[in-house]
């Protein structure tokens, strides 16, 4: 089990970013939220959710902002309350993965290469060092030099496209998502942007995030009474 | 489903009403609500931050049999006139949703005028 579900929530001329859950979120599950906002906007997390990784602040070819946020355990009534410091357009993208690690941090590649492109034009995502089974999401975004422009994305190989979405207030995000993948470099990815609306230039960022599996416990065959030693299988063998 | 204007402009008195259910025949890719708001053009429209409203809306994606419970999207805002950033008044305060793997089959909810009456419009989407 790794992805189960995902939404995307764009927003315009407001401060209330509130996301939307997945269908079928239920405790123990981990969630992650790519947050992008036009302008200089600082996000507040929603409650009980954590900012991970930097914010990525671009200024080609204007201001925009991407933040990834995380909720390691969920409850299944969670909340997806985020707030924006100004109003501004914004798209929030939530995934929901099952059989995830409640403790371990995520992986997490950053790219923000903060320069002009004119469609179409090669994203490429710094990668991440992933361990046996975890599960990569790619968080992209897309910042249009102007309001309405609307851009379409392909995915990486071997990655599933969950969302490809554009707010037409100066924002659009994309999703993907891979599950279990083997140990070791993922490489950089790269997806073609195109313009779908507008002739513009656009800039880009992303946060490639590897999410660890869940630990498998050993039984070692010692009775209940006994203390266990839980091992984590990784590639080519345990590691503590 | 292409739009429907759910209110159409006008006063509205404080206090809730249902919406929907809204079918969105094969599956909705997004849905999305556009609400009037204050501008120069017709400042009597939303005109007040103390104004809110706040929608609290229900997804089914299984051709209306079981919707999300209430409580699961709720969001509320104020009035008031806003500037994007060319500092233009923004006409439509815009919330718009999709789903993966499962469209959105059928929406419902309730929406709640406070601090009002409210003067607005209210058009839902899907596609």
């Amino acid at each position: 089990m790794a992805y189960r579900s995902s939404t995307t929530t764009s927003f315009s001329g407001t401060t209330v970013l509130t996301a939307t859950a997945p269908a079928g979120v239920v405790a123990g599950d981990r969630l992650l939220a790519g947050v992008a906002v036009d302008g200089t906007i600082t996000v507040t997390p929603a409650t009980n959710w954590t900012n991970i990784g930097s914010t990525l602040s671009m200024t080609v070819p204007d201001t925009q902002g991407h933040s990834l946020h995380e909720k390691k355990v969920a409850t299944g009534s969670d909340l997806y309350n985020f707030v924006g410091s100004s109003v501004a357009g914004a798209i929030i993208q939530v995934v929901c993965l099952s059989n995830r690690h409640a403790t371990t941090a995520a992986v997490i590649g950053e790219t923000n290469p903060n320069t002009g492109n004119v469609s179409p034009f090669t994203m490429t995502l710094t990668g991440v060092t992933a361990a046996q089974d975890d599960d990569i999401i790619a968080f992209s975004e897309i910042n249009g030099s102007a309001q309405t422009d609307t851009w379409g994305t392909d995915s990486p190989t071997n990655y599933t496209e969950r969302h490809d979405a554009a707010n037409s207030d100066w924002v659009c995000a994309e999703t993907n998502t891979r599950d279990n993948v083997s140990a070791g470099a993922t490489g950089s990815l790269t997806m073609t942007a195109t313009i779908i609306v507008g002739t513009n230039n656009a800039g880009y960022s992303a946060f490639v995030v590897a999410v660890p599996s869940a630990s498998t416990s050993v039984n070692t065959g010692l009775p209940d009474n006994r203390i266990y030693y839980t091992k984590t299988f990784g590639a080519g063998g345990l590691r503590a | 489903m292409a739009k429907i204007r759910d209110l159409r402009l006008g006063n509205y008195p404080n206090g809730s009403r249902a919406f929907g259910p809204y079918t969105f025949a094969g599956g909705a890719d997004q849905i999305g609500f556009s609400i009037g708001r204050n501008t120069p053009a017709d400042p009597t429209i939303w005109p007040n931050a103390s104004t809110s409203l706040t929608f609290d809306v229900q997804f089914s994606f299984d051709g209306g049999v079981i919707y999300t419970l209430p409580g699961t999207w709720v969001w509320s805002q104020g009035g008031g006139e806003i500037l994007n950033k060319l500092g233009v008044a923004i006409p439509e305060t815009r919330v718009s949703w999709a789903f993966n793997p499962d469209p959105c089959t059928h929406i419902k909810g309730t929406v709640t005028v406070s601090g009002g009456p409210i003067r607005t419009y209210l058009d839902i989407d899907g596609l």
